[in-house]
């Protein structure tokens, strides 16, 4: 059996655990676009803050490819022709395969406003070679301008702040990470920033990009800027999938066990359109966990497995200037609010019916976790056991029966599918 | 608003370089002695410490020491501190010192002056190691005129049992403890007059069920439900007083098990009220062993006091297969102070006396001695054998394995070790495994020194052992008590 | 293979997590050493529920969310199926926290905190031993996860 992965980011290295755990045998080829090997892409920020060196980058080391017998290919993948089964790299090498997986990612949004290929001070940050050629143009005291308060944006501005430059982002939205917090959380956590010398403007648009090293708002503003940094949203890859017929519309469409529309071929990673389990609907949710488990169950499938996967949860962790953000859940679904806060920890939670539908946690990660399994099993509690919860949230007051459950498990040496 | 007279009994010194403030201390005191204050500061409440050396023995530091607070009276032999304090608290109260364990005051111990003998160049040493040695006992009517049928006998694997404590005076998990390591080392525990739990049912093979003046928990299945049946008439650290289970240790499940209301005071009453002579206690005995089908030996418990030879042989003819005698140093959860200290009589001489009264009257053979009172290592079991008894049974010995520091404070349900206590939070420190594991490993180390002991006197069975009084000398002894003993003296 | 805590047993005295401390960064086992003079760090809170307290420690799960989540591969599960921390790569992004269902992962600022079933040193784990009522119990040795 040959397998053949596009991309060596999160969504390969799963696919290549899940392949291994059913197939020792077969031959593996990853496909590596990018040329810099098994990286993980959130480091990049890292790299450019100066927290991380190149040497510190690595996802999964080349002894992992060497143990699980893994061909790494470092060229790019420029056609798929799934009627010989064959993918044609830009070196004009086919590779042929049994059963592919697309794991090529995204890309960012490039908004078409005047100014934007403007130069290389007018980048996105994107991959490992955006982050190299940034930190070139990285100077103390100079102004930089950041496009998009979402995490990206936000992980780059903070990056630049901490390396002395002045940062202001730029969002259009009427608050920073629209896609992730309420409006209460985002106040505090721009308030947070703000206090740490960022400056952030909301409700605005950049509608133009000058030689005279400034940006334009729409309202006619101009913010000076030595280094623009465009964030404002990634969408996945879909040139090649498209190409050959695979049925895609936000993302690559999959089935349950994240095959396209073609048997032979599975998708996994920012790549894919899924399935918000919360709300039920499609969703592009390109967040790390959910691509190595994509990429996990893509893998054990594609070696003959048959695993399901129902979909992800719209789960993130980011640490800004000193203060840890974790959210599940998105802001559409209605519910009730219960809210918590002292000093500088606050929690958000929403309950539809008694059941928890969403959370937003800032500075204080321990309950986050069973939180999140408390939205996963859809636990139904009274309103009164809500209201108790939220006057004094900590572990120790989560409810009797889900400790209970974890004793269960405990002893029956369980795993988190069959926790509670 | 009187002075409180009493200055505390114990001093606790934190080593502060070494105090890391993890407040294992501050968890761990039931009594509430070390607290830390808003600040981070470590403090202690000395009034309130019993010198129970939980804290000490938990700081993970050594920090903590615990000694008497030095407070000293002018000596004085006569007006001992002990008496002096004890008026305070009387003058303060108005009421009955309590107490719990045994008798602590200096009285002889007639097993620290007795002496073992070993071989020397006769009658040669034997090797427990390489010889085997035999421990087996058994327990109940020997009489050579009386059929099988109705001779039944205990079997005990080594000559050492568990002594009656009460379900109410000590936690479940005791009894779990010693229910477990009876079964493990092949020998007997003894419920005591609390009833037996549902949760030992189990260990029944193993259990012997008393019948005491109050009649707790007693029925058929009671009965059934136990080797042996052991009729409490006292105990050696109260005679002639009944037993007290104050109001706060009688929780529902020890309610329950006694067959009595909840949170109020279970006293037994002295005398059983429906025994007043001898012929009335062979009518309950006789009772029992029909209640029974004679399938189970029926023991008497009585306290060593005056005349208790006397006593015994009536016990003996009134039926009993096995007579149980506790000397004064026995143990209780709660005793007054005065009783405990200055009543009864040491079960060495009682042990004596009543072995040969029973020789002499020829009815020795017709029910087992059982001793209890004060045994406190393996050497006075082999002593108390030589005196004339078959077996013994161990109560403080076997709560010190189980943890227990001598702190006498039992009766106030407030046992930081989790033994003499029926609070739920508090009797969750016993591990009843790991009980079970150190009683257990208590009875293993000393069958194995008591068969050392027997080895070096060229003696392999406990049978060649009992009432073998020649292997014992005294030292120190005044002639009438080595007579009362009926031993010679050391050089003789 | 996990550490698994009895709630029946459990007195709350905290002495696990001193002696876990004690046992990890270098402190060898000295009380004194990491609580004096040192900065110690326990790798589980006790979770303490009215009458009923326990040790919430990692359970090693065989599909772990935490390794799955990771983003730097810090986390990671040698052949004997402990899941340890590769300190030096870990950046604290809180991902791993986020998704133990059972809040077993510490928050920490050079790396975050887990058990690791003292995997670097011989014997019991520092907390099995220190137990002084039998609580806590090694389960499934030897077994691969």
């Amino acid at each position: 059996m040959k397998y053949v992965i596009i991309g060596n980011g999160i969504a390969a290295a799963g696919a290549v655990e899940g392949i291994r755990s059913r197939d020792r045998n077969g031959a593996i080829a990853v496909i590596d676009g990018e040329q810099r090997g098994s990286y993980s892409r959130p480091l990049i920020t890292y790299y450019l803050a100066g927290k991380r060196k190149a040497e510190q980058m690595r996802y999964r080391s080349p002894a992992f490819f060497h143990q699980h017998g893994v061909t790494v290919i470092p060229d790019r993948a420029v056609k798929i022709d799934n009627q010989a089964r064959q993918v044609i790299l830009q070196s004009g090498q086919a590779v042929e395969y049994d059963r592919l997986l697309l794991a090529n990612g995204a890309s960012p949004i490039i908004p078409e406003i005047p100014g934007i290929a403007l130069g290389d001070w007018v980048k996105t940050l994107y991959t490992w070679q955006d982050a190299e050629q940034l930190d070139l143009l990285v100077t103390p005291g100079h102004k930089a301008v950041v496009m998009g308060s979402g995490l990206i944006g936000l992980k780059a501005a903070e990056a630049l702040c901490q390396r002395g430059m002045k940062v202001t982002v730029v969002e259009k939205q009427s608050q920073i990470l629209p896609r992730l917090l309420s409006r209460t959380s985002a106040d505090l956590v721009s308030n947070h920033l703000q206090d740490r010398g960022m400056e952030i403007i909301t409700g605005q648009e950049v509608t133009r990009i000058n030689e005279y090293h400034q940006v334009e708002l729409d309202n006619d503003r101009r913010i000076e800027a030595q280094l623009v940094i465009v964030a404002i949203g990634t969408k996945p890859n879909l040139s090649l999938a498209a190409a050959c017929g695979l049925a895609v519309d936000r993302g690559i469409l999959v089935d349950s066990y994240l095959r396209t529309s073609d048997t032979n071929i599975y998708a996994a990673g920012d790549v894919i359109e899924t399935t918000d389990i919360l709300t039920g609907f499609p969703s592009v949710m390109a967040l790390l966990p959910l691509a190595h488990q994509e990429g996990l169950i893509a893998g054990q499938n594609m070696a003959g497995a048959a695993c399901s996967y129902p979909g992800g949860l719209f789960i993130n962790s980011v640490n800004l200037l000193g203060m840890n953000i974790i959210a599940a859940g998105s802001p559409q679904i209605p519910g009730q609010t219960w809210l918590w806060q002292q000093r500088e920890q606050y929690l958000e939670l929403v309950t539809e019916c008694g059941r928890l539908v969403r959370y937003i946690a800032l500075n204080m990660p321990q309950i986050t976790g069973p939180l999140i399994s408390l939205i996963e099993q859809q636990l139904k509690f009274p309103e009164s056991f809500w209201q108790e919860f939220a006057s004094q949230p900590g572990l120790n007051r989560l409810p009797k029966l889900y400790w209970e459950a974890l004793k269960e498990v405990q002893e029956n040496d369980g795993c988190r599918c069959g926790a509670i | 608003m009187t002075m409180k007279m009493l200055t505390p009994a114990f001093a606790v010194q934190r080593d502060t370089d070494r105090c890391i403030r993890c407040r294992v201390c501050v968890n761990q005191c039931a009594n509430e002695v070390h607290y830390m204050d808003e600040d981070g500061w470590m403090w202690v409440d000395e009034d309130r410490c019993v010198g129970c050396q939980r804290c000490g023995v938990l700081c993970p530091t050594h920090a903590l020491s615990i000694t008497e607070f030095p407070m000293q009276f002018r000596s004085n032999r006569y007006w001992t501190p002990s008496h002096i304090r004890e008026i305070y608290a009387q003058a303060q109260t108005g009421g009955v010192l309590l107490t719990g364990m045994g008798n602590p005051r200096l009285y002889r111990s007639f097993f620290d002056h007795l002496l073992l003998n070993a071989s020397q160049v006769t009658n040669p040493s034997i090797d427990p190691l390489r010889e085997p040695m035999e421990l087996t006992t058994y327990l109940g009517n020997k009489d050579m005129d009386k059929p099988d049928q109705e001779k039944p006998q205990l079997r005990l694997k080594v000559p050492v049992m568990f002594a009656a404590m009460s379900y109410g005076a000590v936690s479940l998990n005791v009894q779990k403890s010693l229910a477990m390591a009876a079964r493990e080392m092949g020998t007997m525990w003894n419920t005591g007059e609390g009833g037996l739990h549902a949760d030992l049912r189990e260990y029944s093979p193993n259990t012997i069920v008393q019948v005491a003046s109050g009649r707790f928990g007693v029925n058929p299945d009671y009965l059934q439900a136990a080797a042996a049946v052991e009729i409490k008439i006292g105990q050696g650290a109260k005679p002639g007083i009944g037993g007290h289970l104050p109001g706060e240790k009688v929780t529902p499940d020890v309610a329950q098990t006694r067959m009595i209301p909840t949170w109020s005071d279970a006293i037994s009453p002295a005398p059983h009220h429906d025994i007043y002579s001898i012929e009335d206690l062979a009518q309950l005995v006789e009772t029992l062993k029909v209640a029974t089908g004679y399938t189970k030996p029926i023991a008497v418990k009585v306290a060593a006091v005056h005349n208790i030879a006397a006593i015994a042989s009536g016990i003996v003819r009134a039926g009993a297969d096995i007579v149980v005698i506790d000397g004064f140093r026995g143990a209780t959860g709660a005793a007054p102070l005065r009783i405990r200290d200055n009543t009864g009589i040491p079960i060495e001489v009682a042990l004596a006396q009543v072995h040969q009264r029973l020789l002499d009257e020829g009815i020795r053979q017709r029910a087992s001695l059982v001793v209890s009172g004060g045994i406190r290592s393996s050497a006075d079991v082999i002593k108390a054998i030589i005196l004339g008894a078959d077996a013994v049974y161990i109560g403080t010995a076997a709560l010190i394995a189980l943890g227990c520091h001598m702190c006498q404070c039992c009766f106030t349900g407030r046992c930081n070790w989790g033994i003499a206590t029926t609070d739920p939070h508090l009797s969750k420190r016993l591990n009843p495994h790991l009980g079970a594991e150190m009683a257990a490993n208590l009875l293993r180390a000393w069958e194995h020194e008591i068969k050392e002991m027997m080895g070096g006197m060229g003696i392999n069975s406990v049978d060649s052992l009992r009432g073998n009084r020649l292997m014992l000398r005294g030292i120190g002894l005044e002639r009438h008590e080595l007579e009362l003993l009926g031993v010679l003296a050391a050089g003789e | 293979m996990k550490v698994v805590s009895s709630a029946e047993y459990c007195l709350g005295c905290g002495l696990c997590r001193i002696h876990c401390a004690a046992g990890h960064d270098g402190y060898n086992g000295s009380i004194l050493k990491a609580y004096k003079r040192g900065t110690p760090r326990p790798r589980a809170d006790l979770i303490v529920d009215q009458d009923q307290s326990w040790l919430n420690t990692c359970q090693h799960c065989p599909d772990a969310p935490c390794v799955n989540g990771c983003i730097t591969g810090a986390l990671q599960r040698d052949e004997r199926g402990v899941v340890y921390i590769e300190e030096e790569i870990c950046v604290s992004c809180y991902t791993c926290i986020m998704v133990c269902p059972y809040g077993h992962i510490l928050p920490g600022e050079q790396a975050v905190l887990k058990c690791d079933l003292c995997r670097d040193r011989s014997g019991q784990p520092a907390c099995v031993a220190a137990c002084p009522n039998g609580a806590l119990r090694l389960v499934n040795e030897g077994e691969i996860a």
